[in-house]
């Protein structure tokens, strides 16, 4: 009876009684290798001709052919674990686990415990949670201004997650690399990408300190078995090569599909063969909407910092802070060193000119000498235990990015001109205009990357306009200090008909032009001086200056009207001269549409209603 | 004679790891791991997209025999020291809690190493040279502030 119900437990319970060939069979049988599980982990991709991983560096795989055959990574993997392969075991913990558990292999070969290295790494048992990390678009280069996502391990370490381990995805480029060829190379897969792994320290550095660029952590619910699963996926991925893309292959999407990977949730799969263009923030947007984010929380950059110190001082303070900002620069250290100043004015003018030190290029020097001078001088007072950062930044922490507008957008308009009328079909890949939300943005800016107009009339399909890119890089000052803010500039470069009133008369025009930003809180007003150039058209000049004037108001919660009024004259032998008038109205819905009026006047006077769709 | 040969070569690497250990900034080359005013090389990396090349070349600058809790308070140090100077002037802060992690220092010894350190290195900034020093030289000296201070605070340092 005894041996009877030994012999009974066995058979009942398959996990004890399977061996390699039991395992090869079982996997093959159950064709384990085209499971999405399987097939994400090792990055496959299905072709006319089989798989392909997108992986590039042959040491991703156990099995010589493992990069184009994900069965026979499924047997070398079994291999590496009946034989307890340690070293392979450890290197392939997500893939040999994953068998391991889909296999129901026996618990003598369940040995990832004994992997160190991946233990010291990830530490799970401390590791509370993971969060997606999104960098807002960077301040100083419009190039930036996508952002950028990571991935961090929520492993409670001190001073706020600063040790926290991160797990970053970048492309691997020359130093000194030339820009021309670093666009092209980027955009067209020139480049090798790496997942590579830090300490939060070392961005938030380069990000918050230096960039000004505040750090949104998004903090992913996840299962304990998932996130451990997506400790061992980024972990087997750690120095990995990939082909970089710009636009679809990026950061975004990488960091988004080991996400997806480990969780099974869908973030950014089908993304580039949907729009071509994968951007950081619509994976967060993607997640929050999935119910998939637990909490949000945020580092904020030391631009961000000092704003928060400047509305925590008492409004003499601040006057006294103001009003040195704007006196001789010689002075001002000199006036905070030798009055009695509050702990709060003595913190915001360190802020201050540390803040200048970083944003102010042409007097770097001087604001260095200051800001050592304001800390030796600390340095004589007493200790305050005063945490020197500030978390507690209520204005930004109340509009995290993902509340947003998506980047991409779809619209068709009906439009009236005179005796004429017809529809116009707008498609946009990337990114806002100066009426978009202003969360994860720079407010007033406008980022417009490929976007295709085309006008439907009675008789015929006409292009609109092709914007190839159309920037406007507003510079505000966030504080009212003086230093704080600078020039706006604007650049665009544009096919489009000369005016509204010509037929067949396509050119193609590059703008440049700087000026200044006025922000009034929830309105701006702004001035540039332009210069264009574009291809021959009659009699029209090539060569034109002008002025461009503007004001947009989103002071209402509903409707963000903006005036912008162009006027060029040419510079070449023709003179000939042009004004350009837009009046252009949002109706601002909580949902992804983008709904407007417009009226606009270039020779012709055209009025449009658009309806947008946001995705 | 071959064991010795194993042993000198045992003793050596011994030697070597223990000296990096001992003088990491100098031994591991901190100094030289990043510039000053790394806001350049920030945009270089950032001109057309975010990269990350930043972080790619701070994993790529650790040697084989510059690891341990020295090491990393060093770069960690290199890389974070106008937060740290900030904070050390008013007396704690995040930074340099997770610096202190970094080197060793339980929960209940930052209050007294971080005290310690100020104290210490209010010392260099009060110095005539002070000013005159680079970023580099005030990085190490800080450095060196620290290790004595959790030597002397911390038991795990």
């Amino acid at each position: 009876m005894r041996y009877f119900l030994i012999l009974l437990f066995f058979i009942s319970n398959p996990a004890l009684s399977i061996d390699l060939e039991t395992a090869q069979k079982r996997a093959k049988s159950n064709k384990i290798w085209q499971s999405e599980e399987w097939l994400g982990l090792l990055f496959y991709e299905k072709r006319s001709d089989g798989y392909l991983s997108k992986v590039t560096s042959s040491d991703f795989f156990i099995s010589a052919n493992g990069y184009k055959s994900p069965s026979s990574e499924v047997s070398e993997a079994l291999k590496a674990i009946y034989t307890k392969n340690i070293k392979l075991r450890c290197q392939f913990i997500a893939r040999t686990d994953w068998l391991i558990q889909k296999l129901n292999i026996p618990d003598e070969y369940h040995i990832s415990s004994e992997c160190k290295d991946f233990n010291e790494w990830a530490k799970p048992e401390k590791t509370k949670s993971i969060s997606l990390v999104f960098a807002t678009g960077y301040f100083g280069n419009p190039a930036s201004y996508y952002g950028h996502s990571l991935i961090k391990f929520d492993q409670q370490t001190a001073g706020q997650g600063l040790n926290d381990t991160v797990v970053n995805f970048g492309a691997e480029t020359p130093e000194n690399e030339n820009p021309l060829i670093y666009i092209t190379k980027g955009i067209f897969g020139g480049y090798q990408a790496q997942f590579t792994s830090g300490k939060l320290y070392e961005h938030e550095t380069i990000y918050g300190q230096v960039e000004l660029r505040d750090l949104w952590l998004y903090q992913l619910s996840l299962s304990a078995k998932k996130q451990l699963l997506l400790q061992k996926h980024l972990w087997e991925l750690r120095g990995q090569s990939f082909q970089y893309f710009f636009s679809s292959e990026n950061c975004a999407y990488f960091i988004a599909r080991a996400i997806e990977n480990a969780s099974g949730k869908t973030i950014v799969r089908d993304h580039p063969s949907k729009s071509g263009w994968v951007i950081p923030i619509n994976g967060f947007m993607e997640l929050y909407e999935q119910g998939a984010i637990s909490n949000i929380s945020y580092i904020p950059s030391r631009s961000s910092q000092l704003l928060n110190e400047l509305q925590q001082l008492s409004s003499s303070d601040k006057k006294t802070l103001t009003k040195l900002s704007y006196s001789e620069f010689a002075n001002f250290e000199l006036k905070i060193l030798t009055s009695t100043v509050s702990e709060k004015l003595l913190q915001a003018s360190i802020s201050y000119a540390t803040y200048m030190a970083s944003a102010d290029k042409d007097n770097k020097k001087y604001w260095k000498t200051v800001r050592k001078k304001l800390i030796t001088h600390r340095f004589s007072l007493p200790p305050s235990g005063r945490e020197a950062r500030n978390t507690e930044n209520t204005n930004q922490a109340e509009s995290p990015p993902h509340l947003g507008d998506r980047p991409s957008k779809i619209a068709i308009s009906s439009w009236f001109e005179d005796s004429l009328s017809g529809l116009t079909l707008t498609l946009r890949v990337a990114n806002s205009d100066q009426l978009s939300k202003n969360q994860g943005r720079i407010p007033y800016s406008r980022l417009e990357m490929l976007k295709i107009e085309m006008d439907i009339d009675e008789s015929s399909l006409d292009l609109r306009q092709l914007t190839l890119v159309d920037i406007k890089s507003p510079n505000i000052s966030k504080t009212g200090l003086k230093g704080d803010g600078g020039y706006s500039w604007q650049l665009s470069a544009i096919i489009a008909p000369y005016d509204f009133s010509c037929e067949s008369c396509l050119t193609a025009s590059g703008t440049g032009g700087f000026g200044k930003t006025v922000d009034f809180g929830q309105s701006a007003l702004y001035s540039y001086l332009i210069g264009k150039i574009n291809t021959p058209y009659q009699n029209e000049s090539q060569f034109s200056a002008g002025i461009n004037l503007g004001y947009l108001s989103q002071s209402n919660d509903y409707i963000h009207p903006k005036f912008d009024v162009i006027y060029l004259k040419g510079i070449d032998n023709k003179r000939s001269e042009n004004l350009i008038w837009k009046a252009e109205a949002r109706y601002i819905s909580p949902q992804n549409w983008d709904n407007r009026i417009k009226l606009e006047h270039h020779n012709e006077t055209r009025l449009s209603f658009e309806f947008g769709y946001l995705f | 004679m071959k064991k010795i040969i194993i042993a000198g070569a045992i003793a050596a690497a011994s030697t070597l790891s223990m000296q990096a250990q001992a003088n990491a900034w100098a031994e591991c080359g901190i100094g030289a791991m990043i510039f000053e005013d790394n806001r350049a090389a920030a945009a270089i990396s950032n001109i057309v997209w975010d990269l990350g090349t930043t972080a790619l070349s701070s994993e790529a600058s650790s040697k084989d025999n510059c690891e341990g809790k020295k090491y990393n308070t060093a770069v960690y140090i290199q890389k974070a020291y106008p937060k740290l100077e900030e904070e050390t002037a008013f007396g704690s802060g995040e930074y340099m809690n997770a610096m202190l992690e970094t080197a060793g220092c339980g929960v209940t010894e930052t209050q007294a190493a971080s005290a310690a350190i100020r104290q210490s290195f209010s010392k260099v900034v009060a110095s005539p040279n002070f000013d005159t020093m680079s970023y580099n030289e005030k990085a190490e000296s800080y450095y060196n502030t620290v290790v004595n201070s959790a030597a002397q605070n911390c038991t795990n340092s």
